[in-house]
């Protein structure tokens, strides 16, 4: 441990040079206020020793000095002040010193006080590696979120398409790094796409695993497995499997085990895009909700067992049109549970009023408009929940 | 927390209050794991308080269900409010459990 002393008078820097070196510590010595300064910036020591009294800079004024800069570390500082001077320890204190020694000194009680500080030093050295290495790890870790958010957020949309007169839209945001929620919509074949949007119960990267995986699984496959597409042995070579049979193909693969319950609600369907008419399954997920040309709404389907938690479960099916003009929206319970400050609930009521008022508007624009709301509804930047929407478009005149 | 035990001779009433969510769906499980250990299986669940159930509430439930059927035991409902009727309907779920209109019916169920 490294020690700088400061003292104008040599036979106390030989007599503390002397002392030091003998307690096993590593000492350097200064002359007066400005050289001692110059040899803590240089030498960086755990505790400095200083004289009060001492011409131009004197050990007080030091004191403010070293405490008002940005040394790396905490440097314990003992003043020496002439015996009789009770004169303000409080001065002394205010300026940043931690300790006090009067001369002329006790060698054991310099030796007890020195020790008492190197003891503090060593807490506050130990302290300082913990937090270098909690802050090391939680900057792997966020990396690691930041990386797998990236990766989730490449599973779904990239960008708008128009598959004939169909288009679409989304709204994402996880309420941590990585969500339990996703959602797609993929061309099956040149006549139909398949679109879903999924929630995992739970939060966090226990859910966000299982929703990645979903996501994978839902890719129709160039070889034709996989719960989307089934293979033929005549021409087209695959037939498109029903949404209620792909839910329960789900619930046989992805069914929870002893007390583990992780299961997810889903919305799945096909829709034939030259024709707009679909069909889709509704496994534990809020209603899908309709808005005709004029803007009324409507809910799709009233429930379904989610995914995933009751052994050979089976699934309804609801057919549904969007002529030009009409819209389909999924969404996550995020946004209908959504808490605003005083514990109300979004509700589907507002969903539904918003979606209504808003079928003038472009799409992009209703989207824009039901996330301002979400936004000051919440009152805060973060969601207790993540936050879905996937909304499917036939365009006016189309 | 708000998951409460109670013995009345061979069945176990359990009151559960407020927001049925990942907190208490944990406190729920290990309640369930504490019962079942103990071969208490007769179980009623009183949920007249409970205003509000989430994705990890309703998966608590159903893991119960499955853990007590394991040991040939039964766990009944009551009391739904309106707001955890409309999310049990929508999951399905008041067809999987035996639900009742009070803990007293429930309880008187069980013969």
């Amino acid at each position: 441990m490294k020690i700088v002393y400061i003292d104008d008078k040599p036979e106390m820097r030989t007599l503390l040079h002397r002392f030091l070196t003998a307690w096993g510590y590593d000492a350097v010595g200064a002359a007066d206020g400005e050289n001692g300064w110059e040899l803590i910036r240089t030498e960086r020591p755990d505790i400095v020793i200083t004289d009060w009294m001492m011409p131009e800079l004197d050990g007080v004024s030091l004191c403010r000095r070293i405490r008002s800069s940005d040394m790396p570390n905490y440097i314990y500082i003992i003043l020496l002040t002439a015996r009789n001077v009770t004169d303000d320890l409080v001065t002394g204190l205010e300026a940043g010193a931690d300790d006090f020694v009067s001369k002329p000194f006790n060698k054991q009680e310099l030796k007890a006080r020195i020790n008492a500080a190197a003891r503090i030093i060593s807490l506050e050295r130990a302290l300082e590696e913990k937090n270098r290495q909690l802050k090391e790890t939680y900057d792997i870790i966020k990396e690691d979120l930041e990386a797998a958010a990236r990766i989730q957020r490449s599973l779904i949309p990239q960008k708008i398409e128009q598959f004939g007169g169909i288009t679409f839209d989304w709204l994402f945001c996880p309420s941590q790094f990585v969500a339990g929620d996703i959602f797609n919509i993929l061309r099956i074949d040149e006549h139909a796409l398949a679109f879903y949007l999924l929630d995992v119960s739970g939060h966090g990267i226990p859910a966000a695993l299982l929703s990645t995986t979903l996501s994978r699984v839902l890719t129709p496959s160039p070889n034709f497995s996989g719960p989307i597409r089934r293979p033929l042995a005549t021409p087209p070579f695959y037939s498109i499997t029903a949404p209620r049979d792909v839910a329960a193909e789900l619930n046989g693969r992805f069914m929870s085990e002893g007390a583990h319950t992780e299961y997810f609600t889903m919305v799945y369907g096909t829709i034939d895009i030259g024709s707009g008419s679909g069909t889709l399954t509704q496994a534990g997920h809020p209603s899908p909700i309709h808005q005709a040309a004029d803007g009324t709404v409507r809910l799709i389907g009233d429930g379904g067992f989610p995914v995933g938690m009751i052994p050979d479960a089976e699934y309804d099916e609801h057919p549904f049109t969007i002529k030009a003009g009409e819209r389909l929206f999924i969404y996550s319970d995020g946004i209908t549970e959504c808490r605003g400050p005083d514990d109300t609930m979004f509700g589907i009521d507002r969903l539904l009023t918003i979606i209504r008022d808003g079928y003038r508007l472009p799409l992009r624009d209703l989207m824009a408009g039901i996330e301002r709301e979400l936004a000051r509804f919440r009152g805060e930047a973060r969601f207790d929940d993540d936050i879905s929407l996937l909304a499917l478009e036939q365009r006016r005149g189309a | 927390m708000s998951v409460k035990v109670q013995h009345e001779a061979a069945i176990t009433v359990i009151t559960v209050a407020g927001r049925f969510d990942a907190l208490m769906a944990k406190e729920f499980k290990n309640c369930i794991a504490d019962l079942t250990d103990g071969h208490r299986t007769l179980i009623a669940l009183d949920m007249a308080a409970v205003n509000f159930i989430d994705s990890s509430g309703l998966g608590s439930l159903v893991g119960a269900l499955k853990g007590i059927s394991k040991e040939k035991g039964e766990i009944r409902i009551a009391g739904l409010s309106p707001e955890v009727r409309t999310i049990f309907e929508l999951t399905r779920l008041h067809r999987i459990f035996d639900i009742y209109e009070n803990i007293e019916t429930a309880c008187a169920s069980f013969g």
